[in-house]
């Protein structure tokens, strides 16, 4: 099967089960950098996210798992990549138990259609903004459990404050998240 | 019951990030029984929490890095070479038992067995409790785990093979107590892979009683009170008896 011109990541996917490299191509080049980007994010160790990065896209044609039907190729990446990147972290021995942090890390393992809207670039670029201007604390709390994945008793022993002022703070800051995308909701 | 809408989307936002306490998580869940449109803002929430992944600025990876990705691609559409592997013994086993245990397959066996410290740290709780559920009827390929924290009140469901339901239904975990009607355990869907792992904070109603049994349902709504879907799957002691 002969690729279009503008082929729409689920023809890629279907390509690439066929052993299409072209299709590869193409994938890694509209994905290959938001996937590393967010990895880096995560694991901070160049190498780590590049083992990361690697797993990702063998597993796109490996495991095959990926279903167009369920939501964008975007977002099953960076979900996937998020998830392998903590997992990561993990492996580098910090020290806390098992199931507070992958109680962290699961929980968000799904897609939706509203998650397709903020996958643009538009709803992206006002959540980074949303990000930038939420109190430091409250992002602080957030992005130490989204993508740090600590547990929010960690975050409290780590910032030195109680575990309930952590929660506070992460939960005003997501309801602030929201309220920036509102306009996205409809 | 009318709580502050401010008070209300904290405490929604509270069960988003899976950080609310156990009064505070019946509170939720009874509201989402009785206010089905604050699934809405569940979802909102949730997207807003998950489209923080598309956040950080894109990084251009090293070239080399494409090369690697690239030549195992090549290499994948050779015919497969078969190999049995250089796993130590003790690696080795212990894949054997966690895939008899949490009924996962080869890959995932093979991830957790690169965490085997984390793996270890976890059987070494001592209040850690591990029950095994398996499908049952039109989902008897469905298999997977709970493992429970007695004392941290957190507990684990892995569960693969069960297919996702639409939009608007969910998959209910329920405790089975002697002598008492099911209760609530946890809801839940799984990916577009059947596949599903959720964390799940114990409901206080469960602090002081021993648990049975499990089993789970497909319920056409998204929060149900009572089991009245079909069950799909059980905990295997369950099946036995």
């Amino acid at each position: 099967m002969k690729l279009p011109d503008q082929p729409s990541d689920a023809q890629l996917y279907q390509a690439l089960q066929q052993g299409q490299k072209e299709a590869l191509t193409i994938i890694y080049q509209r994905y290959g950098q938001i996937v590393y980007g967010l990895s880096l994010r995560i694991v901070k160790e160049p190498l780590d996210a590049q083992d990361v990065t690697q797993e990702i896209f063998v597993s796109l044609w490996r495991n095959a798992r990926y279903d167009p039907a369920r939501g964008s190729l975007g977002s099953y990446l960076t979900t996937l990549t998020r998830s392998r990147s903590l997992d990561k972290l993990r492996a580098r021995g910090r020290k806390g138990k098992f199931l507070e942090r992958w109680g962290t890390i699961m929980v968000t393992d799904t897609t939706s259609p509203l998650l397709e809207q903020v996958a643009s670039q538009e709803q992206t670029n006002r959540l980074r903004e949303a990000m930038t201007q939420l109190p430091d604390k409250q992002r602080q709390a957030l992005e130490m459990n989204y993508f740090e994945g600590f547990s929010q008793t960690e975050i409290a022993q780590q910032l030195n404050v109680p575990l309930g002022t952590v929660k506070s703070w992460s939960r005003l800051g997501l309801v602030k998240l929201r309220q920036s995308l509102k306009e996205f909701f409809g | 019951m009318n709580l502050p809408p401010d008070v209300l989307e904290e405490l929604l936002a509270g069960y988003v990030l899976g950080n609310l306490e156990p009064e505070e998580l019946v509170l939720v869940q009874k509201l989402l029984t009785e206010q089905p449109e604050l699934e809405q803002v569940v979802e909102e929430l949730q997207v807003s929490l998950t489209g923080l992944a598309f956040t950080p600025l894109p990084v251009m990876p090293p070239v080399l890095l494409q090369d690697k990705i690239f030549a195992e691609f090549d290499q994948s559409l050779q015919p497969p070479k078969r190999s049995l592997g250089l796993l130590p013994w003790f690696v080795a086993g212990m894949a054997a038992v966690l895939a008899l245990g949490l009924g996962l397959d080869n890959l995932r066996v093979r991830q957790l067995v690169q965490d085997n410290q984390v793996m270890i740290a976890l059987l070494q709780q001592p209040a850690t409790r591990l029950v095994a559920l398996q499908g049952i009827d039109r989902t008897a390929q469905a298999s997977g785990s709970l493992i429970s924290d007695a004392n941290t009140k957190k507990a684990v469901l892995i569960l693969q093979n069960l297919p996702a339901l639409p939009l608007g239904q969910a998959y209910h975990l329920w405790a089975l107590v002697d002598g008492k009607p099911p209760i609530a355990y946890a809801r839940f869907n799984t990916t577009a892979q059947a596949k599903a792992v959720v964390s799940i904070v114990m409901p206080a109603v469960l602090a002081n009683l021993t648990v049975a049994h499990l089993a789970i349902t497909a319920e056409s709504v998204a929060v149900a009170d009572a089991p009245k879907g079909p069950k799909v799957l059980l905990s295997v002691e369950l099946l036995k008896s």
